[in-house]
């Protein structure tokens, strides 16, 4: 992929020991998965309260952004495996489709309609059609997020690797 | 109608997956729609001649768009070029293009698209839909010529062509617009059926004919067309002399009924074409390889086909539609020749081109006829429209319709002269030129070219054919003295011209060298022209970009906030009214966060550090959030917090690649006051817009409480920020989140590109767009 010298033997680029700050890391691990369901929350909720998914991905956002500052896991390509550009493109192409999708039924387009459900255990649900649309927003904005880590974060320290300027 | 130009394109688009397996296949598969459109349009001759035969599909109907198509006399005469010129020529290909030729792919795809936007052209019986076929032809052309892009040869023409036919494209569709909107209808027939006057109309027609003018290559844009021979000969042949081409003709004859009496219609088409025809006719005395000298015939011809079918009589239209057919069924099968030709011995000069008349004895048959008709010889079609042509210019009597035959009698004398010479050229034995070693044409080579020739001969014996079809198209003007195409008129001034223009020919013909020379020296080069006028608008670009993008961040900003100043800044001043009733606050909290705000604001001012700076911003959009909190917008300040969270951490990144400081001295007050002054005044006009926007209010807003209203019921949501987010307004958040991938893509492109413009120290430098680290990088 690269062609930094310490991609070279496999595996991600970690940065030195001396500078790991293990109770930002400690207290990463714990929040990582909290944030991120926390953000599906937001996703969720948006509907009823503040929230959405513009909210809720830049939340998921930030969770990757304390995952790139504590250092641990260099620059993130070991954490996420999709390519960020992919995560980008799947967004907009979900909130597309959930935009043209209407016009199947021969509806306008971008017009949303109500799905309601009674499944075992949880009772009657409900399901507003626009939240796919929301989906979308929330895929294309951790994308957004993982794309500047990747090219602000990554990149620019790789560049300053290069130039001998960094850590 | 519709579903026959579709199926043109999808089959197109399709047609790489069978030349994949067989390039002959290919152009195989390609040529059975244009002969399936050329049979339908023959059955439905009859209803066609008789009134004409429409259909229409609505395409945004609440816009008036429609897609309206109609098939009548001129337009089955295109079809009959479009469609069955089209089926020849790409059969014709089979044997042009090797079985491995690279460009086979890309030209069978170009060619049957090209077919299907042009048939969609000639067709069309809507402005808009007409201008939509236009351009899609216009882009065609650009690809075909351009091939693959890599001769500087190929790319040039391809621009050149692109840019003139598109200038003229974008005038016709202002003429269009400004017609339609005049006419009340945007349906060519019923423009036509009512057409409408007044000064609306002159502008309109004016701008038409730019359109016009440029597509069919008339005089001063002619250049386009000689230097797009340098696309593959069956292009040359279909698109530059038989279909594209005819185009711009083609819409002059198609408004000509509702307009040649309007002088802002008839002199600069007549003026145009005869000149066209004349500059055409002699540049072609000139040229040496024998698809140029055609190219110049084809203008030539082109002009003289634009003053037929624009001049508005009843004659002049029989002899437009007669040699149209003709100009169709003469050039292409020559334009074949030259490919065989060129196939056969591997040149197309005609210095040293000799002997193929014994060598290449079928050939030379087929093009005799088809020069033939091109000089206007009995019994060929091309006498029976030149017949005509004078006819109905000699009949009219008056200055202006005797100069116009005088006009043609010298173009058609031009005519006679460069047939000649492509017959000598292509077929002579030259004494002191060595006879040239010839390999033998295929059949898919020689047989395209009789078909087409055989049609001239054909239809010039079977003269009512045509003529039934030109009395059709002729049906709108007066008929005064019941004339109709024949071979045979008897003697006349029209016979006697025809003979001058034979004799004539022939005799300038004999003095070829001397005249090669004269026609060397013309005083005025369009292609110069053109060049110049390229090259002065790319230097006012420059001129003007250097002056305005000065690359001060700084600049930028004064440009904006002067502006903003005096705009919008003057506007309050002198409409809004400060709100009367403006308290200073209204819940007490807002008074300490506006505090740190303001203090936030000072101090920022007076950093130096950048990383101070950065957090103090911070500050500020935390501070704005909070009054958000305070206001009673949660979402709202929940997304102030977390893009102003985002902000602070990206910048925080960058700031690793900037220095500390902002600058290491005090910049000079010269530079520091007014800018400073700038800053203040557009601080404090923006502040002062704000209250009094905020005050312009008289009414409640109505969307509000309609929002707030269906929110529940029609979004299905409680909250109504949602509610306008992902329903109401959803079309916005889909185009916002278009410009973030945008903004992403660019951001990744940027960084990661100049990573390795940096490492010129150590090797080549290599650019970073493009290389295949970089599109790596730029992709994760």
């Amino acid at each position: 992929m690269s062609i930094t010298g310490n991609d070279r033997d496999g595996a991600a680029p970690r940065r030195g020991t001396a500078e790991r700050a293990l109770l930002l890391e400690l207290t990463t691990r714990a929040l990582f998965p909290t944030v991120l369901v926390f953000s599906g929350y937001l996703l969720l909720v948006g509907h009823y309260g503040p929230g959405g998914g513009f909210a809720a991905g830049l939340v998921a956002g930030l969770a990757f952004v304390l995952r790139y500052i504590d250092g641990s896991s260099g620059d993130l390509r070991a954490v996420v495996r999709v390519r960020p550009p992919v995560v980008i493109g799947t967004g907009l192409t979900v909130a597309v489709l959930t935009a043209l999708a209407p016009v199947a039924w021969g509806a306008p387009v971008l017009s949303s309609a109500k799905l309601a459900a009674e499944l075992p255990l949880l009772g009657s649900v409900e399901l507003q059609t626009s939240v796919f649309l929301d989906c979308g927003v929330y895929l294309l904005i951790v994308g957004v997020v993982l794309d500047l880590l990747r090219s602000l974060g990554a990149g620019i320290e790789r560049d300053l690797r290069d130039a001998g300027e960094g850590p | 109608m519709l579903a026959l130009v579709v199926a043109h394109l999808v089959v197109a688009v399709a047609l790489p997956l069978v030349s994949a397996r067989s390039r002959r296949a290919a152009f195989g598969v390609a040529a059975v729609l244009p002969a399936v459109t050329l049979l339908w349009a023959l059955a439905q001759a009859g209803p066609a001649l008789d009134g004409g035969l429409s259909a229409t599909t609505a395409w945004a109907p609440t816009l008036g768009l429609t897609l309206s198509f109609r098939l009548d006399a001129l337009a089955l005469a295109m079809v009959v070029l479009v469609a069955g010129l089209g089926a020849v020529i790409i059969v014709y290909c089979i044997g042009y293009f090797g079985p491995d030729a690279p460009e086979a792919t890309r030209s069978a795809a170009g060619l049957l698209a090209f077919a299907g936007a042009m048939l969609g052209l000639v067709l069309a019986d809507d402005l808009l839909t007409l201008y939509v076929f236009w351009e899609l032809t216009s882009i065609a052309s650009f690809l075909l010529v351009g091939q693959g892009g890599q001769e500087r040869e190929e790319r040039r023409a391809a621009v050149q062509a692109l840019l003139v036919t598109v200038l003229g494209g974008l005038a016709m569709l202002l003429g269009f617009v400004l017609l339609g909107e005049a006419a009340g209808t945007y349906r060519i027939s019923a423009i036509l059926a009512d057409p409408p006057r007044g000064g609306l109309v002159t502008a309109a027609l004016l701008l038409i004919l730019i359109g016009a003018f440029t597509k069919s290559a008339q005089l001063p844009f002619h250049p386009w067309l000689p230097a797009a021979m340098v696309a593959p000969t069956p292009v040359s042949a279909y698109l530059h002399a038989a279909s594209m081409v005819k185009a711009g003709v083609y819409l002059v004859a198609r408004l000509a009924p509702g307009f040649a009496d309007l002088a802002v219609w008839w002199v600069p088409v007549l003026a145009v074409g005869l000149a066209t025809m004349l500059v055409g006719g002699w540049r072609a005395l000139a040229e040496t390889d024998l698809k140029r000298l055609l190219a110049f015939g084809t203008v030539s011809q082109l002009g003289f086909l634009m003053v037929l079918l624009g001049a508005g009589s009843r004659i002049a239209a029989l002899a437009g539609l007669a040699m149209l057919l003709a100009h169709g069924l003469f050039k292409a099968p020559l334009f074949l020749v030259v490919g065989t030709i060129d196939h056969a011995t591997g040149t197309r000069d005609l210095r040293t081109l000799s002997g193929l008349r014994t060598a290449l004895p079928g050939s030379a048959v087929a093009t005799a006829l088809a020069v033939a008709s091109m000089a206007g010889l009995p019994p060929l079609l091309g006498f029976v429209g030149k017949e005509t042509a004078f006819e109905a210019f000699v009949a009219g009597g008056g200055v202006r319709d005797w100069t116009v035959a005088v006009g043609i009698l010298l173009g058609s004398v031009l005519t006679a002269a460069y047939s000649a010479r492509f017959l000598w050229g292509a077929f002579a034995r030259k004494p002191g030129v060595d006879p040239t070693p010839v390999h033998r044409p295929e059949v898919w080579l020689t047989g395209p070219t009789w078909v087409c020739a055989a049609a001239g001969l054909a239809l010039g014996i079977g003269y009512p054919l045509v003529d039934a079809l030109a009395s059709s198209y002729a049906a709108p003007y007066p008929d005064e003295d019941g004339y109709h195409l024949a071979l045979w008129h008897g003697p006349g001034l029209p016979l006697v011209f025809s003979a001058v223009a034979i004799g004539g020919g022939l005799a300038l013909h004999r003095m070829r060298s001397r005249v090669e020379a004269l026609a060397h020296r013309s005083p005025v080069d369009a292609q110069r022209g053109y060049e110049r006028t390229v090259a002065g608008i790319g230097r006012v670009a420059v001129a003007v970009t250097g002056r305005t993008q000065v690359g001060s961040l700084p600049g930028y900003l004064s440009v904006i906030l002067v502006v903003f100043v005096l705009l919008p800044g003057t506007a309050a001043v002198v409409a809004g009214s400060w709100p009367g009733d403006q308290p200073l606050f209204h819940a007490a909290m807002q008074v300490p966060l506006a505090l740190v705000v303001v203090v936030a604001a000072l101090a920022l001012v007076r950093a130096r550090r950048r990383f101070t700076a950065v957090l103090l911003v911070g500050v500020i959009g935390y501070g704005v959030g909070g009054l958000f909190v305070v206001d009673g917008a949660p979402d709202l300040a929940l997304a102030q917090f977390l893009v102003e969270t985002l902000s602070l951490v990206v910048f925080v990144l960058v700031l690793r690649r900037l220095p500390a400081h902002f600058t290491e001295q005090r910049p000079p007050a010269r530079v520091r006051v007014p800018k400073a002054m700038v800053a203040t005044a557009g601080g404090v006009v923006v502040a002062g817009v704000a209250v009094v926007l905020s005050g312009a209010r008289t009414a409640p807003p109505s969307t509000s409480a309609e929002m707030i209203r269906l929110a529940p019921e029609q979004a299905g949501a409680d909250n109504v920020v949602s509610a306008i987010l992902v329903d109401f307004r959803a079309l916005d958040t889909v185009g916002e989140i278009g410009v973030l991938f945008v903004a992403a893509a660019g951001v990744a492109s940027l960084v990661l590109a100049t990573r390795y413009d940096r490492r010129g120290g150590r090797r080549a430098v290599q650019s970073g767009q493009g290389t295949p680290q970089h599109e790596e990088d730029v992709l994760g």
